[in-house]
């Protein structure tokens, strides 16, 4: 038997855990969808920075989520996945805390400027 | 050869997972790294900055809010051709993957569009942090999606052929999982740059 027929006389499913769901897909493009409207609406109140970063990225948080659970099918993934993830965000949070815990910064000293056209206009 | 050698399944799945699935998520993983390095690059310039613009004071919000929501469509048209895939039904497949292709190409040219606005108003990398952030994380986000598209474009063409190949379906998982990782990064750069 070539390699072509052999391949052919297996089920591709077989490798594939994840049984699409649509209505699943469905529902969660809808979530999105609300959850994108959400944020710009939110946007429009030109809240403080802080309270706008904090809102800006639980939205955003939620959406991915969404998106890497059910799209990417990370519910009910092999856990071989999850270790490999798990070690990403381990060190994907001390990329994020090391440089921001740095006291010059939180000490809101300015260590360069930044000004944009539409400033200097101001 | 026994019937329990036999039954024993090939050294590439004994994770559960075939080579190319756990090659993407690797892949994925250092991705992620590669675009969280840049957001820390935001962080730590725009806490030090004496300035800084509002997005919605620079860009165009309308026009981010719908690249957005044509990123999302195109995320589930892509994981609709997985499931054409599954249920073994070749022309839904092409349809869902050809539109997934369509629609990168829609969002290439809304934010084409956007760069030559601001090319127009002399508003380049070198024109502010801001700009040079903008321009590398969106440029370099941009290159994903063509990266995506290149992919995808490949499937669309080697499925005439290649449909029946017990692996085929593990390519299309793979070039989702990329192409929702790409929409995951958007969801993250829209209010970064747009909103906040």
């Amino acid at each position: 038997m070539s390699d072509r027929a052999a391949a052919a006389s297996i089920d591709p499913r077989v490798h594939h855990p994840h049984r699409p769901e649509v209505n699943v897909y469905v529902a969660v493009f809808v979530a999105l969808a609300v959850l994108t409207v959400t944020t710009v609406l939110v946007s429009y109140w030109h809240l403080p920075i802080l309270a706008a970063v904090a809102v800006a990225m639980m939205i955003a948080t939620v959406k991915a989520s969404l998106v890497a659970t059910f799209f990417m099918h990370l519910k009910g993934e092999r856990a071989f996945i999850y270790g490999i993830l798990a070690m990403t965000v381990f060190f994907v949070l001390f990329l994020f805390i090391l440089p921001i815990s740095d006291q010059d910064l939180l000490s809101g000293r300015t260590t360069h400027t930044n000004v944009t056209a539409e400033a200097e206009a101001r | 050869m026994t019937t329990a050698a036999a039954a024993a399944p090939p050294s590439e799945f004994r994770t559960g997972l075939t080579n190319a699935k756990l090659g993407v998520w690797l892949f994925l993983a250092s991705e992620v790294m590669l675009f969280a390095t840049l957001f820390t690059t935001y962080i730590v310039l725009r806490l030090g900055a004496s300035e800084w613009p509002r997005g919605w004071e620079v860009l165009n919000v309308p026009l981010g809010f719908t690249n957005t929501l044509v990123l999302i469509v195109s995320s589930v048209t892509m994981v609709m051709a997985y499931a054409k895939c599954w249920d073994r039904d070749y022309k839904g497949f092409r349809i869902y993957l050809g539109v997934t292709i369509a629609l990168g190409f829609v969002f290439l040219g809304i934010k084409s569009f956007e760069w030559a606005a601001k090319f127009r108003v002399h508003h380049f990398p070198s024109t502010s942090i801001y700009y040079a952030l903008y321009f590398t994380m969106t440029g370099l986000h941009g290159l994903h999606v063509i990266c995506g598209m290149i992919v995808n474009g490949a499937l669309f063409v080697l499925s005439k052929k290649e449909w029946d190949h017990p692996l085929f379906m593990g390519r299309v998982e793979g070039s989702g999982l990329f192409w929702h990782f790409v929409d995951i990064v958007w969801i993250f750069l829209f209010p970064t740059f747009y909103l906040l």
